[in-house]
C-alpha cells in the first residue's frame, strides 16, 4: 500500500497553484486520480511519466483546456492564487488569460510573425498600436526570438524553422502577461540545438513566471525544473525538489522509472 | 492510368468548345448570316425603325430579327449576383454554425438536409419557385411583375446553398484542431477563434466553395427559366422586373429554330460566350485561391 498515497514533499509556502483531490475522467474511465499537488510561485515544476500517465491530461486541468472536451470531466479542487478555477462563476477565458499554454507541437497561426505576437492582445480589446507594438517586441525579446525575426516581421509565422516557432509560440503566450506558464513538451519535436535554446528560454522565464512542464525527458527535467512531480497510471507518486527527485526517491517505482527500468 | 483519365475529361472539355464555336463561327463568313445580321448590332445598341433612341433588343422572331446579346448578360450576372447575394452569407454561415457551433445531434441532421437539397432535380426547385416562391414574394414585396429576378434568384440560391455549404463545412472542419486550441489558450472566446482563426484559415477552401457555386449559378437554366419571366430586359439596378438569362435562352430557343439559321448560329455564339465566361472566371477564382493559400502556408 506504500505505492497508494502520494509521498508530498511539505507544501511550498509560496504555492501559486494548488491541486486538491483532483480526478479527471474521460466519459466513464479516469484519467487522473486524487492527485494533490502544490506549484510553487516563480520556479519550474516538471511532470514526468510514461506516456498515459496523465500527466498531460493534468495539464490541461491546469487552465481549464479540457472544458472544451465534451466527455471530460474534472472534480476536486484547483486553486490559483487560493481561488478555485473551477469555481462557480469563473469565467474559463479569464483563467486561461492568466494561465497561458504552449503546446507539444508548434502551432504558430498561419498569420505574421507580428500578428501571431498581437493576436492575444487583439482579442483581449487592446486596440492601441504602440501599445501592441511595444508588446509585440518586449514578448519577442522575452522569448529570445527578437534578434532573429526582427526584420521580417510581416511575413509569415509558418516560414520560421521548427525551434522559432516553438519561440514564437512562446512569445504569443507571454504577449498577455500570464501568471503561469504550461508547457506540454514543449521541445519534444525539436532537435538538440533548438532544445537547448528553449531550455535556457525556460531558466530565464523562471524568474518571472510560474512554469509546470511536461516532458519526456528526464535529463530535462533534471535541467530545468526546480521540482518534479512524478505521475503513473493517473496517481501522482511523488513530488519533490528535482534534486532530490534524481538523487534519492523517496518511492521505489519513482526509482525504477529515472532509472529507466521502465517507461 | 490518371493521365489517361486527366487527359480524356481535358480533350471532352476542349471538343464541347470546338464543336459549339463551330456552329458559331460562319457567322463572320456566311452570306446568309452576313446579310440578315450585322455583327456589330449584336454587341451595340441600334435605332431601329420605329425607335426613337439606340436600344439593346433581343427579338429574334421580329421583322427584322434583333439579335442583341447584352439583354441577356445583364439578365445572367443580375440573377447571378443577386443569388450569389443570398447565398454567400447564408453558405458560409451555415457551415459556421454547423461545423463549430452545433450540438452533435443538430448537425446530423442540418448537415445531411442540405446536402440533400443539392440533389433535388432543378426542374422542381423551378416548379417550387414559379407557383409558390412567386406568390409569396409578390404577396410579401408587393412586386409589379409576379416573375422577376429576385423570384428567379431566390429559386438559384436553394441550389448554391448547398454547394457552397458543403465546401466551406470541409474547409472549416479541415482546420487543425491545434490552431483552434492555440487560440483558446490565449484566452480567446468561441466568436473571437471563429471569426480570426478558423474563417481565415479555412478561406481558401471556402472561396473554392463561392467559386464552384457561382459557375452553378451562371450555368443553371431550369430554374431561371421557369421563374424569371423571361422578359431581355435591360434595366441594370432594379432587380423587381423579368429578366431573360442566356442558359434560358438558349434551353427555350434553340428547339424552335432551322440548323445553319442566323438566330441559330446566335445562339451557339452565346454559347461559346457563357463557356468562355466561367472558364475566364474558373481561372481568375482558381489563382486568387492560390495565392491566398500561398499567403497561409509561407511567405
Amino acid at each position: 500500500m506504500t505505492e497508494s498515497k502520494p509521498a508530498v514533499a511539505e507544501a511550498p509556502t509560496n504555492a501559486k497553484m494548488e491541486t486538491r483531490n483532483v480526478n479527471v475522467f474521460y466519459g466513464s474511465n479516469q484519467a487522473i486520480k486524487d492527485v494533490d499537488l502544490d506549484i510553487a510561485d516563480r520556479s519550474v515544476t516538471a511532470l514526468i511519466g510514461p506516456s498515459g500517465c496523465g500527466k498531460s491530461t493534468y495539464l490541461r486541468a491546469l487552465n481549464r483546456m479540457n472544458d472544451t472536451i465534451d466527455i471530460c470531466r474534472v472534480e476536486g479542487r484547483i486553486l490559483l492564487d487560493g481561488e478555485d478555477i473551477y469555481g462557480r462563476g469563473v469565467d474559463p477565458v479569464e483563467v486561461r488569460r492568466r494561465v497561458g499554454m504552449v503546446f507539444q507541437k508548434s502551432n504558430p497561426f498561419p498569420k505574421s510573425v507580428f500578428d501571431n505576437v498581437a493576436f492575444g492582445l487583439r482579442i483581449g480589446g487592446e486596440k492601441d498600436k504602440d501599445v501592441i507594438a511595444q508588446r509585440v517586441e518586449e514578448s519577442l525579446r522575452g522569448a529570445a526570438l527578437w534578434d532573429e525575426v526582427k526584420d521580417r516581421l510581416q511575413s509569415s509565422a509558418l516560414g520560421l524553422s521548427g525551434g522559432q516557432q516553438q519561440r514564437l509560440c512562446i512569445a504569443r503566450c507571454l504577449a498577455v502577461w500570464p501568471e503561469v506558464i504550461l508547457m506540454d513538451e514543449p521541445a519534444s519535436a525539436l532537435d538538440p540545438i533548438a532544445t537547448a535554446k528553449i531550455e535556457e528560454l525556460i531558466r530565464e522565464l523562471r524568474e518571472q513566471y510560474t512554469i509546470v512542464i511536461v516532458t519526456h525527458s528526464m535529463q530535462q527535467a533534471a535541467r530545468v525544473s526546480d521540482s518534479t512531480a512524478f505521475f503513473y497510471m493517473g496517481e501522482l507518486i511523488e513530488h519533490d525538489e528535482t534534486e532530490t527527485m534524481f538523487t534519492r526517491p523517496a518511492k521505489k517505482r519513482t526509482e525504477e522509472y529515472i532509472s529507466g527500468r521502465f517507461g | 492510368m490518371i493521365a489517361v483519365l486527366a487527359l480524356t475529361a481535358i480533350a471532352a472539355i476542349a471538343l464541347i468548345f470546338i464543336f459549339i464555336a463551330r456552329e458559331a463561327v460562319p457567322m463572320f463568313w456566311e452570306l446568309e448570316f452576313t446579310e440578315e445580321v450585322n455583327l456589330r448590332d449584336l454587341f451595340f445598341a441600334k435605332e431601329w425603325k420605329g425607335y426613337d433612341e439606340p436600344v439593346f433588343v433581343w427579338q429574334p422572331v421580329g421583322e427584322p430579327a434583333k439579335f442583341n446579346v447584352v439583354p441577356l448578360f445583364v439578365g445572367s450576372l443580375k440573377v447571378t449576383l443577386l443569388a450569389m447575394l443570398m447565398s454567400v452569407p447564408l453558405g458560409i454561415g451555415c457551415a459556421m454554425f454547423v461545423a463549430l457551433y452545433a450540438p452533435r445531434a443538430v448537425r446530423e441532421i442540418v448537415k445531411p438536409a442540405i446536402e440533400l437539397l443539392a440533389g433535388i432535380p432543378s426542374v422542381v426547385l423551378g416548379f417550387f419557385a414559379l407557383m409558390v416562391l412567386a406568390s409569396w414574394a409578390q404577396a410579401t414585396f408587393g412586386f409589379h411583375f409576379r416573375l422577376n429576378a429576385v423570384v428567379a434568384a431566390i429559386g438559384l440560391a436553394l441550389t448554391i446553398v448547398p454547394v457552397i455549404f458543403t465546401i466551406a463545412e470541409d474547409a472549416i472542419q479541415s482546420v487543425p484542431q491545434t490552431l483552434t486550441e492555440a487560440a483558446l489558450a490565449l484566452g480567446a472566446r468561441k466568436y473571437q477563434v471563429a471569426l480570426r482563426v478558423v474563417l481565415p484559415a479555412a478561406l481558401p477552401g471556402i472561396a473554392a466553395g463561392v467559386v464552384l457555386g457561382f459557375g452553378r449559378a451562371i450555368g443553371e437554366t431550369m430554374i431561371v427559366l421557369m421563374a424569371s419571366g423571361n422578359a431581355a430586359i435591360v434595366e441594370l439596378f432594379d432587380f423587381t422586373t423579368s429578366v431573360r438569362t442566356v442558359t434560358a435562352t438558349i434551353a427555350a430557343e434553340l428547339g424552335e429554330v432551322a440548323q445553319g439559321d442566323p438566330h441559330w448560329r446566335v445562339l451557339f455564339l452565346l454559347g461559346v460566350m457563357l463557356f468562355a465566361v466561367t472558364f475566364v472566371l474558373n481561372i481568375v477564382g482558381d489563382l486568387a485561391i492560390q495565392r491566398l493559400q500561398k499567403k497561409l502556408t509561407a511567405s
